[in-house]
């Protein structure tokens, strides 16, 4: 009795795994191109998300901060191996240190965080590490974690209430992804930025000098209480960069950056 | 599934063959309304077994077989939720291996409900009939009681 049990208990199993491991031959991700279909959802959601933004902010008029960060996001984006194209980079007038990235493969900037740079490597690094977040899938799972089945009612053809983007817009862009996705996206940026040339000490030490400056003049820094434990992610980033050499020339040229300060010190 | 001579030593009657057969019901009408949350089945199974644990010998052993293979496909099932909860909130990816456990689950899932169906029918007319594997284990069970 027991032998046949067991017999009996191997040959389902096995029928079982053979068809699920047969079966898994199939390419129906790719014949159902179902990562297209969620892509186009995506870019539909990050526009409207875009849309609700721009109804509260401005875009700024500083022609130089389009150039620099153009600049930055092809040099970036070519280290990483990403179609610059595809990768949206959006600013808003506003005095917030904050960067944050938005489905359809967007980031948006705002000044505040340039005007809080000394150096065009940290909002590089910022950049990267934004980048990371999109090319590791964190932003969709964000939204289907914050969402939830709001965004697959969504995708199914449904329609997303504007409270629901808003409450969407207000979570991806004033709290953090998970603990792991943090600091999967600070090591992808690292890397990201040595392949680039650009040393990861200038990130590292962006981190570190907004925590500082949090507590010492009380500016809004959103992208740092969004992003906690800054000390130790810097020396992760330091860890990681261990040998690195750095590209001698500037990521960006002098003039560019320096014309990028200057405009935000006239608007001041 | 195999239509066995009876180990039982009486006939079962009109009312036990409907219990016995109440059982494989139970856990068909429980896979359907319970397929969002697997672990629904197992309860609503678990409960009819529980309570007809002071039934006759027949009704008791169709009870734990229909026990037995709603354990296997809660087992499946469960995986396959968990699997697709961790895409669409965790950190997992939409793969093929994905969909192909999925589709792989739904045909044990309707191996499993026509085992069912065709066992309740049987067992109402009072045949016995033992299911691959959920047969042989029941026995085992029974063999310990004794």
């Amino acid at each position: 009795m027991k032998s046949k049990l067991f017999y009996q208990i191997l040959v389902l199993a096995l029928g079982f795994i053979l068809v699920w491991q047969g079966l898994s031959r199939f390419d129906f991700v790719g014949y159902f191109d179902l990562k297209r279909f969620s892509r186009e959802q995506e870019e539909k959601i990050g526009e409207l998300l875009y849309k609700i933004l721009k109804k509260t902010s401005q875009e700024p008029e500083n022609e130089n901060v389009m150039l620099l960060l153009d600049s930055l996001k092809i040099k970036i984006c070519l280290a990483a191996e990403i179609d610059p194209e595809s990768i949206k980079i959006r600013v808003i007038e506003d005095e917030t240190v904050n960067a944050f990235a938005l489905p359809g493969r967007q980031i948006v900037f705002f000044t505040g965080l340039i005007s809080a740079s000394d150096h065009p490597e940290e909002v590089a690094g910022v950049m990267a590490h934004e980048l990371a977040h999109i090319t590791n899938n964190h932003v969709s799972k964000k939204i289907m974690k914050d969402a939830g089945f709001a965004y697959i009612a969504s995708a199914g053809g449904g329609q997303v209430s504007s409270e629901i983007l808003k409450n969407l817009l207000h979570q991806l862009s004033s709290t953090a992804f998970d603990r792991v996705q943090e600091s999967e996206a600070d090591k992808v940026a690292t890397q990201t930025l040595m392949k680039s040339g650009i040393n990861p000490e200038y990130f590292a030490s962006f981190l570190e000098k907004l925590s500082k400056d949090e507590d010492q003049i009380g500016v809004n820094l959103e992208w740092i209480s969004t992003h906690p434990e800054s000390k130790k992610r810097a020396d992760d980033v330091r860890d990681l960069a261990v040998g690195f050499k750095a590209n001698r020339l500037p990521v960006v040229s002098d003039s560019l950056w320096n014309g990028v300060k200057a405009d935000f010190k006239s608007q001041e | 599934m195999t239509e066995t001579t009876s180990p039982f030593t009486t006939p079962p009657d009109d009312h036990e063959c409907e219990k016995a057969s109440n059982g494989y019901v139970m856990s068909l009408m429980a896979i359907m309304a319970g397929l969002p949350f697997p672990v629904i089945n197992l309860i609503a199974t678990g409960i009819f077994y529980f309570g007809n644990l002071k039934s006759t010998p027949f009704v008791r052993w169709h009870c734990t077989q229909a026990l037995f293979s709603q354990a296997a496909i809660f087992g499946i099932n469960v995986t396959g939720v968990w699997w697709g909860l961790s895409i669409l909130f965790g950190p997992n990816e939409l793969t093929n291996t994905f969909i192909a456990y999925f589709i792989t689950a739904i045909l044990f899932n309707i191996a499993e409900s026509v085992a069912t169906i065709f066992t309740a029918v049987k067992v109402r007319r009072g045949i016995h009939v033992e299911l691959w594997v959920f047969g042989p284990l029941t026995h085992l069970v029974f063999s310990h009681e004794k």
